[in-house]
């Protein structure tokens, strides 16, 4: 019995059962629902009739501020009157309002995930809170019936293992290696599996740089993102989680993977996604010289307070180009007031950058930021499918490093980061 | 057991939620949706499409943006069944919450063609696509969590279920 990997453990746990086995149909009870377009699911509730109320408010968070931080017009004005008061109506607590930040941010900082959870949320890269032990997953239309149940099905899934070893040069940064790795795999390469990180390198990074990696498993296709919780992960749980009694599970020492990947990046060169496929990777240096027009910091997948450290040190006594546009939008409130403490905020402005209130930014373009036909962007959010940039052409969007967007921003062009950085 | 019978459309590879449903016609409403369904890979598919149809495709279809309107828009144009290679999950999974009979068999698309007609039949104990030159093929048996909800026609049937024995117990 002591070959489960964690993924099956915390499932047979969520099931009610001793173990359980990768293919196996279970029910599992879910300690977490995230969602942020509410009104699709409170929707379904008023055609059912008769709904008291979610099936525990503790265990629901409702990001509202995910993708706008304020109403984009009247139609959205009136929208999210209504949501609010059906929120009332149907008992729900955790309610993060515009300008709170991006949800999975605020998930994990605000303790609504431990290692050892069973998550789901209505969003493609709820796969994030894999970052701190717990198994967590994309759901979607299945989330009303979530709210009301408090439980849902899965396929147990079987385990892509992805170990990571070697220490990269200055200038590469978790995003690059994420990058590659995501690029080199494919995005098909996790379906129906959970993406386990592992090695020597993951070991190192801190739980915000981990967070990249769960987000990014759903671009391979995976059904979560899990990093086996270790002291660091137990250490930031034991601050943050609203249940103190998290059980901590990991693989067991001869847990069967069904495929094992190794990388070694010790010799990685900086990373960009070009259009338009989050995981077209290429070298930066493939693309020097690609004029820009808009500059993003933020997104889930950048930015966190290590993010705007990274961009602040290569803004440092630098303007961004006149030719663009720098827009930062840090991850959350929390990470905002950090960012504002330590000076970051303040060498950002300096380089000329315009600030947004904390959610996801111009990532989507559901509420501003968006770009002319033609028009590029560079940004250290997750995602270039066609059609994301805002108009109705197809923009190129290219993703990678804050160091990289940085740099970029302040050349006017795609650069390689490395000839920005100041000798050590 | 499940039945179905219809004419194959057959696709391609990584058929994405924004070929299905195109973004930009995404707050339309269904009747103009799914005029646009699959259009930028063949215009004036829901013209082409008659109730009762089935759809296969390639490796990963649904792959993207997570959007239930391109499971929909399926049930809208008439499509009873989908079966593929590879299904993205949460495509897969909201085709079943939604009630659409979604199959994976890997290597389905290099054996059936366009316009061939198909019987499906789904249950637990196990299933089958036939053709009508007697061409065969067994899938696995449905988990019955899955056949249920198909059964019942998804999960809002499903709640109102859940809600009515809440009530009563």
């Amino acid at each position: 019995m002591s070959n489960h990997t964690a993924t099956e453990k915390i499932l047979a746990r969520a099931c009610g059962k001793k173990e359980v086995f990768p293919g196996e149909i279970i029910t599992a009870d879910i300690d977490l629902v995230f969602a942020h377009t509410i009104q699709r699911h409170y929707d379904p509730f008023e055609a059912i009739g008769g709904v008291k109320g979610v099936f525990d408010p503790e265990k629901v968070v409702f990001g509202l501020g995910h993708h706008l931080f304020s109403s984009a017009d009247r139609g959205t004005a009136k929208l999210y009157k209504r949501v609010r008061d059906l929120n009332k109506k149907y008992g729900v607590k955790h309610v993060y309002d515009f300008g709170s930040g991006i949800g999975h941010y605020l998930v994990i900082e605000k303790g609504h995930v431990w290692p050892g959870a069973v998550a789901v949320g209505a969003d493609s890269h709820t796969t994030a809170y894999g970052a701190i032990g717990a198994f967590s997953t994309p759901a979607n239309y299945e989330v009303t019936e979530v709210l009301l149940s408090g439980k849902l099905w899965f396929k147990v899934p079987e385990t892509l293992n992805i170990r990571i070893e070697g220490t990269p040069g200055r200038g590469v940064l978790a995003r690059d290696v994420a990058q590659h790795v995501i690029g080199i795999m494919g995005q098909d390469s996790g379906l129906w599996k959970t993406i386990e990180f592992t090695g020597s390198y993951i070991a190192d990074l801190s739980i915000q740089q981990r967070v990249i990696f769960s987000l990014l498993a759903v671009e391979m296709g995976g059904m979560t993102g899990f990093i086996p919780p270790d002291e660091k992960t137990i250490e930031f749980a034991r601050k943050t989680s609203r249940n103190p009694n998290f059980e901590v599970i990991v693989d067991d020492p001869k847990a069967e993977f069904a495929r094992i990947e190794e990388f070694d990046i010790t010799n990685l060169e900086p990373k960009i996604a070009c259009p338009f496929s989050p995981t077209n990777t290429n070298n930066v240096t493939d693309v020097l010289g690609k004029k820009i027009d808009q500059a993003f910091i933020g997104g889930c997948t950048g930015g966190g307070l290590d993010d705007l450290h990274r961009a602040a040190e290569i803004f440092d006594g630098r303007k961004c180009h006149p030719d663009v546009r720098l827009i930062v939008v840090p991850g959350t409130k929390d990470i905002m007031a950090q960012a504002m403490a330590d000076g970051t905020m303040a060498i950002l402005h300096k380089a000329g950058a315009s600030f947004y209130p904390p959610y996801c930014g111009p990532c989507q373009m559901l509420c501003v930021g968006h770009l002319a036909d033609s028009e590029v962007m560079i940004g250290t959010h997750p995602r270039n499918w066609p059609g994301r940039g805002g108009s109705e052409g197809s923009n190129e969007v290219f993703l990678a490093s804050p160091y990289t967007v940085a740099a970029s921003a302040v050349a006017g062009e795609i650069v390689d980061p490395r000839d920005y950085l100041k000798k050590k | 057991m499940l039945s179905f019978r219809g004419r194959v459309h057959k696709f391609g590879d990584n058929i994405d939620t924004d070929i299905i449903t195109p973004g930009k016609w995404m707050h339309e409403g269904m009747d103009i949706l799914k005029k646009h369904a699959f259009e930028a890979v063949r215009p004036n598919f829901y013209q082409l499409v008659k109730a009762g149809d089935i759809l296969v495709a390639g490796r990963n279809f649904g792959y993207g943006s997570h959007r239930e309107q391109a499971n929909a828009v399926l049930k809208s144009l008439g499509i009873n069944v989908i079966i593929a290679d590879s299904i993205s999950r949460i495509y897969y999974r909201n085709c079943i919450a939604l009630g659409i009979p979604a199959i994976i068999y890997p290597g389905i698309s290099k054996q059936v063609n366009e316009g061939d007609e198909l019987e499906v039949l789904l249950h637990t104990s196990g299933g089958k696509i036939v053709r009508d030159d007697n061409w065969s093929v067994a899938i696995s048996p449905m988990p019955e969590t899955v056949f249920t909800m198909l059964e019942q026609g998804g999960i809002s049937q499903l709640l109102k279920l859940y809600l009515k024995n809440e009530r009563s117990s």
